[in-house]
């Protein structure tokens, strides 16, 4: 979604400031895959499962959850031979 | 910068040709057009795929449990492909309804948007759009 990637650069800045994450009037889980999305490689470099889980703190069945999401809504897409993952081209 | 050589034989060209301007040229617009296209595309996917997310949306809790899906991470995204590309604006009750959720969820999933700069509220209406 050509808004959300435009907006990645000011997202990734406001998703590094962490009491962010624990505003309960936002939503925690929409946050966190917004900060996974923010922490693809926006020159539509691949990466691991395992490098978001340790970019964004989460364990890894949470970022594989987040970054299936992002699959399916066609955002990101995946390698099926190295099993990495990158922005949709 | 790879220089493509054109040859015109003298009997089938009828014009004057600048070889190196007319590649330039078009390579420069052959840039712009795949970046545009590369936009364009991820937008169209989404957009397409959004039948595909409210069926995920709508659909059993068991489809979600096997794909291991976000629910938040799908309901917002479905929120933000709700807003109108040329920046109009949107009421919390309209995404409510559009979305079919609550308004507090709504509030909540809206509120997550305006935090991380995607989607702008303006505070005189209350009403909210995409980032300008």
């Amino acid at each position: 979604m050509s808004v959300l990637v435009s907006g990645l650069p000011d997202m990734r800045r406001v998703l590094e400031q962490p009491p962010e994450i624990n505003d309960h009037r936002l939503s925690r889980s929409l946050l966190l895959g917004l900060r996974l999305l923010a922490c693809v490689p926006v020159n539509g470099a691949f990466t691991s499962v395992t490098e978001l889980a340790s970019k964004t703190g989460m364990n890894m069945s949470t970022t594989h959850r987040y970054i299936s999401t992002l699959v399916a809504v066609g955002l990101l897409e995946r390698d099926p031979g190295t099993r990495q993952y990158r922005l949709a081209q | 910068m790879t220089r493509t050589r054109v040859e015109v034989s003298a009997d089938t060209h009828d014009e004057p040709l600048d070889e190196r301007v007319v590649i330039e040229l078009s390579r420069a617009q052959v840039d712009k057009i795949v970046r545009e296209a590369a936009g364009a595309g991820t937008l169209s996917v989404l957009l397409a795929g959004l039948g595909d997310v409210r069926e995920m949306l709508d659909g059993e809790p068991k489809q979600l449990e096997d794909v291991r899906l976000s629910r938040s991470l799908l309901s917002g995204l479905l929120m933000l492909a709700m807003f109108p590309l040329d920046g109009d604006y949107l009421g919390n009750a309209e995404l409510a309804r559009m979305l079919d959720m609550n308004s507090s969820t709504t509030h909540r999933y809206v509120s997550t948007l305006v935090a991380v700069g995607l989607v702008e509220r303006n505070p005189a209406t209350r009403r909210y759009r995409l980032a300008q």
